[in-house]
Parts: structure tokens; sequence; C-alpha cells
């Protein structure tokens, strides 16, 4: 309590609540524009934040991703193109309800369940994370190690598409975690001779790369529409508000719970918090066939989720430092730089850190709604804003905060490679976000194992000697082997068709013979 | 743009096989056990199984070994992603003789006119994002900016 108090302290200061109120409206602005993420505005935050005391840094960056998040919905409804892709799994559904002339109601019930979804969030981290803290206070190298490959199988695992394709992305970001001085020789790997690689690929210019200029290239490299934007009705946009969230009391709740889980998950995030909520709703709905035509019902479920899935990124990443998604993955980098080891002593050494994320999150998720309010009247006049006056903007920032982490020209050529890698793997459906927890994890992954392995001698059996890194390790072995099991019964069931094939087909042939 | 499963695949091949045969000069540790070179070696032998993958995979849908596929992507998007990106080039290596202030109102005006921002937008757009970061970085958050031959 006495903890809350201080962070409240913290927070509630001019200064703060300036910062929060600036980054609020940032992180509406982003979050309306289409092709411009919530990611990309936390890679553009970050250079600004660095040079900020780390309370006020964080409260922006929770203020900005719960803002961006719901900002998502606000083109979904307007011209059915997700602002983020926290959006995606419910534009349809919007833009049919839109269609209808109820565009006010939609985005009345999007900004309100976004808020209850973030604080379900919120609530479920603040109690969630100091229990989790007390087992992590038991954690060694040992418990590390197997925790590092679990966040990294599970980012792999929950990827869309192609689980090769994730795991090479994963491997791509490991990878690049490997050039600098190496933990047990000190020997520089991978420098080639150049000073600056000695303490590897510098995190910041890094992720700005991957998520802000390889956005640039994809923005002008299409045609910038104009959109076809009709006005919101926003004066009784609050009518009938209440007899829905009453109606749709338990799917809040259930899709609270799913959102913030799935948050949980490193590498899953607000956008497949959505999706899966969504599609629970609909098949637990009493109106399935509804959906699709312009039904609330999926709209509150997936709105709750992708907000609440925000909380529950940051239960992982501030008890154990493994990302829950990308956001937090560049927190957790940022954090590392500035000498802040996220973790269970965090909560021993600089609780406020800690508790100052809790109020934010709280505050930010109150003040969401008469700052959404506010965003969906301007909703309109925001995608007016042509993208091509945006681009050469965001650009310019992305080589300035590249620059002026180490005031070097070099990280804005580190920027320059990342960014024409990111665009790459993207145009050839090779996710960015395992890249992402591997960069944030792959040095944690081999300092821990080398150390345990020069303290053991070599004994690759004491990873499973301690009760707890026991589990961690077989929780680790069945994740690998489930893929290899798919792989498996789906050639099993190939097999067994092709035999039944045969068998149907063999009567014939003894015919012809 | 997209190109072929196989020809990925066998970029990967290709770059584990160089990371392999560098990581042979990283020492070993006292007692003989690897050191430096056992996590690149490992990630090299992934790359490898990956690779092999989709080489695997390409063949299957009987891709074209160097299938360069331009999606969406026109000509004049392709000009600009080029513009961007020697933009950036121009950045890491003029930014510094010629200083942030001219350096950032003349590359977002041309920038801007290239993709076709009207006059007036692009002059007022680039003193205002230049203004701001000026503000921003030189003067709220006290980080030198590239300064130039001039000072400014």
């Amino acid at each position: 309590m006495e903890n809350i108090l201080t962070a409240a302290a913290l927070i509630f200061q001019p200064y703060v609540l300036m910062i929060i109120a600036i980054s609020a409206l940032y992180g509406l602005f982003v979050g309306a524009i289409p092709g411009l993420t919530a990611t990309m505005a936390t890679a553009l935050l970050v250079p600004v934040t660095f040079f900020m005391d780390p309370v006020p840094a964080l409260a922006a960056i929770v203020t900005m991703e719960a803002m961006a998040i719901f900002a998502g919905d606000i083109p979904g409804a307007l011209v059915r193109i997700p602002g983020t892709p926290s959006s995606a799994a419910y534009v349809d559904e919007s833009y049919a309800l839109t269609q209808k002339g109820q565009a006010g109601f939609v985005l009345g019930v999007d900004v309100t369940v976004a808020a209850i979804g973030g604080l379900i969030g919120a609530i479920i981290l603040i109690l969630l994370a100091p229990m989790l803290a007390e087992v992590a206070m038991q954690f060694t190298s040992f418990e590390y190690f197997w925790l590092a490959c679990i966040g990294l199988s599970c980012s792999v695992l929950v990827t869309k598409g192609s689980l090769l394709k994730g795991l090479i992305s994963l491997l791509i970001g490991l990878a690049m975690t490997q050039v600098g001085v190496d933990i047990t020789l000190g020997y520089p790997r991978f420098t080639f001779g150049v000073t600056e690689f000695l303490n590897g690929f510098t995190f910041i210019p890094a992720m700005i790369g991957m998520f802000g200029v390889s956005e640039v290239m994809r923005n002008v490299s299409s045609e910038d529409c104009a959109y076809d934007v009709t006005g919101v009705q926003t004066r009784k946009m609050f009518s009938g508000i209440f007899k829905t969230l009453k109606r749709y009391k338990l799917n809040i709740a259930r899709s609270g719970l799913i959102g913030t889980f799935v948050g949980i998950l490193p590498g899953a995030g607000a956008d497949i918090g959505a999706w899966i909520a969504y599609a629970v709703s609909k098949k637990f709905s009493k109106e399935p066939g509804k959906y699709g035509t312009g039904h609330i019902e999926g709209i509150v479920d997936a709105g709750t989720a992708n907000n609440a899935a925000l909380g529950g990124a940051w239960v992982p990443a501030l008890v154990f430092g493994i990302p829950g998604d990308s956001i937090t993955a560049i927190v957790i980098g940022v954090l590392f730089m500035k000498g802040l080891r996220p973790g269970p002593m965090i909560f021993q050494q600089t609780p406020e850190i800690l508790y100052a994320v809790y109020v934010t999150f709280i505050l930010a998720n109150l003040i969401l709604i008469p700052f959404g309010v506010m965003a969906i009247k301007a909703g309109s006049q925001m995608l007016r804003v042509p993208r091509n006056m945006l681009m050469p903007a965001i650009l310019m920032f992305c080589m300035v905060g590249s620059f002026a982490i180490n005031n070097t020209v070099f990280d804005v050529g580190v920027m320059l490679v990342c960014g024409i890698m990111a665009y790459f793997m993207e145009a050839n459906d090779i996710p960015v976000a395992p890249a992402i927890l591997g960069i944030v994890l792959g040095r944690l992954l081999e300092d821990s194992f080398m150390v345990c392995m020069i303290k053991s001698d070599w004994d690759l059996t004491v990873f499973f000697q301690r009760p707890v890194s026991a589990v961690l390790g077989v929780i680790t072995v069945i994740l690998w082997s489930g893929p290899f099991i798919a792989v498996f019964r789906k050639w099993r069931r190939d097999v067994k068709d092709a035999d039944a094939e045969n068998k149907t087909c063999r009567p014939n042939i003894d015919d012809v013979t | 743009m997209r190109v072929s499963n196989t020809a990925i695949g066998l970029f990967l091949i290709l770059f584990a096989a160089v990371v392999l045969w560098h990581v042979q000069s990283f020492p070993s540790l006292d007692n003989g056990y690897p050191g430096p070179a056992l996590f690149p070696s490992v990630l090299a032998v992934l790359f490898i199984f990956c690779g092999i993958g989709l080489v695997i995979q390409g063949f299957r849908q009987r891709e074209k070994l160097l299938k360069f596929d331009t999606g969406t992507l026109t000509l004049s998007g392709l000009l600009n992603m080029l513009f961007v990106l020697g933009t950036i080039v121009c950045y890491i290596f003029l930014a510094e003789t010629i200083g942030f202030l001219i350096f950032s109102f003349a590359v977002l005006l041309i920038l801007m006119k290239w993709l076709k921002v009207k006059t007036i937008s692009s002059i007022v757009m680039s003193t205002g994002v230049t203004l701001i970061i000026y503000l921003l970085f030189a003067k709220v958050l006290l980080v030198p900016l590239p300064w130039g031959l001039w000072g400014w």
C-alpha cells in the first residue's frame, strides 16, 4: 500500500501527467492512422523516453499502447481498414454496423470495452505479478535458461502461418545477438574489426529500423489512397451502451481473461488475443448466424480482449524479463540498456518502477474514455492527413532517434540494414515478432547456458536436477515435440488414407488382371 | 517483393556454411570444451535445417528457382522506396557535415515534393517537423544532434 502511494506520488506530478497526456494523444494519432502500428509507435517513442527517468518513460509507453490499441478501431469502423493489426479481427463487423448508420454506437462500445478490458488486464497484472515474483525469487541460471527457451518456443509456436518461417525469424534474431564480445572468453565475435560492434547491435536503432523504417518503406511503396470517410454522430454515442454492457457482461469477463492470458504468452499479443476472443465469442454465442453482418457481440469480445492483452504482456516481462509481446520486448531491451534488469529483483530493489507501471495502467485506462471520445470526434480529420506528408516526417524522426542514442551515424547504418531486412522478411511472410524476442532473449539464453555449463563442468543433466528447473525443462521439451508430433500424425493419416485408397483400388486391378 | 522459398533456403544454407567456416578460428576453452564458437555453430546448424526445409517446400510447390515477384509493387513505388533508402544513406554521409537544421529541412522538402505533396504544405511541414525535432531533442531532452560545420 505504501508503495502504491509512493508510486501515485511519482505519477501525479505535473511533469509526468503532462507526459502521459502527450503520449495519450500520440498513441491515439498513431493508432488511428492505418499503416502505423503500436509497436512502431513504441520504437519511435523509445529514443525520447531513453533520456527520461524510468517512471515517466514507462508511464509514456503504457499510456501510448493503451490508446493506440483502442484507436485502431476508429479507421476500422470508418473506412474498414484496421488502424493496428489488433483491430483486424472485427473490422468487417464494425464497418457493417457503420453502414447501418451506427458508427457512433460502435465506437462508443469500442472505447468503453477497451477501457474495461484494459482494467481487467491491469488488475490481473497487479494480482498475478507479485505472486509469480515470489516463485521467481528461487530461480537460478538453470531456470532462466529454460524460461528463455519456453519464451522463444512460444513466440514461434504462436506465429500465424508457417512454423518454419517463424523459426527462421527467431534464428535471425538470435544470430544478431551473436555479434560482440562473448561471455566465456571475452572474444570479439563477428565484429570484423569494427569497434562499434564490440557491444553488439545497438538495440534501439535496430528496433527503429525493423518497425519504423520498414513501415515507411511499405507505406511509400503503395499508392496513397484518399479514404472515403463518413462523419460520426457522436452526440448520442453512449445511449444504449449500458444495455449492451449489461447484456454481454459475461462476454466481457470471458474476453478480458482470454485477452490477458494470451498476452501473458510470450510472443502473442493484442492481435492474437482479439482473434481468439472473436472466435470463442462466435462459438459460444446464441446467435452465431449474425456474425459478420454487423453484430455487436463479437466487437464487444474482441475489443475487450485486445486491450486486456496489454496488461497481460507485462506480467512475464516484469516478473521474468521474458517479453509477452513486441512492445514489452522493446521495453525490456531498453531497460537492459539502462542497467535495469527486469525480473524478481525489481520487486525488491526498485518497487516504485513496478507500482508506477500499475498506477499508469489504471490511470491510462480511466482517461481512455474521455481521450478516446475526443479521438473519435477527430477521427475523420485524422484519416484525411495525407500519408505522403507523414512518412518523410517519420523517417526523419527514425534517423534522428537512432543517431541520438550514441551520437554516431554508425547506428543510423544499423537502422538502415535492419529496416531493409525487416521489409524483406515481411514481404516473404517471415514474421518479425519472433526475431525481436530472439534479439532480446538471445544473450540471456547463451549467457545462462554457458554459466551453467562451466559451473557444472559440462554435465548436461544439471538442467534437470533442480525440481523447478526439471519441470520447466519438461515443458520446453513438450513444446518442442509438439510440431513434430503433429507432422508425424499427419504423415500417419496420409499413409492410412493412401492404404485405404489402395484397398479400394485393388479389386478393380484384380478385375482387369 | 517476394523471392522463392528455394532461393531463401539456399541463401540460409550458404550463410550458415560461411558462419561455420568462420567460427573455426574462434578459440576454445582451456579444457578443450567449446566456448565462443558453440552458440554460433548451433544456430548455423539450425539455419541449415531450416534452409533444407524451405528448399524442400520450394520443390514441392514447383517454384521457379529465381522467382522474383514484385507483387503489387509498382515502378513508382519502387522508386519511392529507393528514395527513402537514399535519404538514410545521405544522412549517414552528409548530416554531420551540413548540420541538422539545414539537412532536415532540405531533405524533408525534397522527399515531400518527390511524394507529390503540395508545395505550400511541404514547406510548412518541413519547417514544422524540423523545429519540433530540434526543440524536442536539443532543448527538452538535451541530446546533441549532428551540428555540422557551421554549428547548426
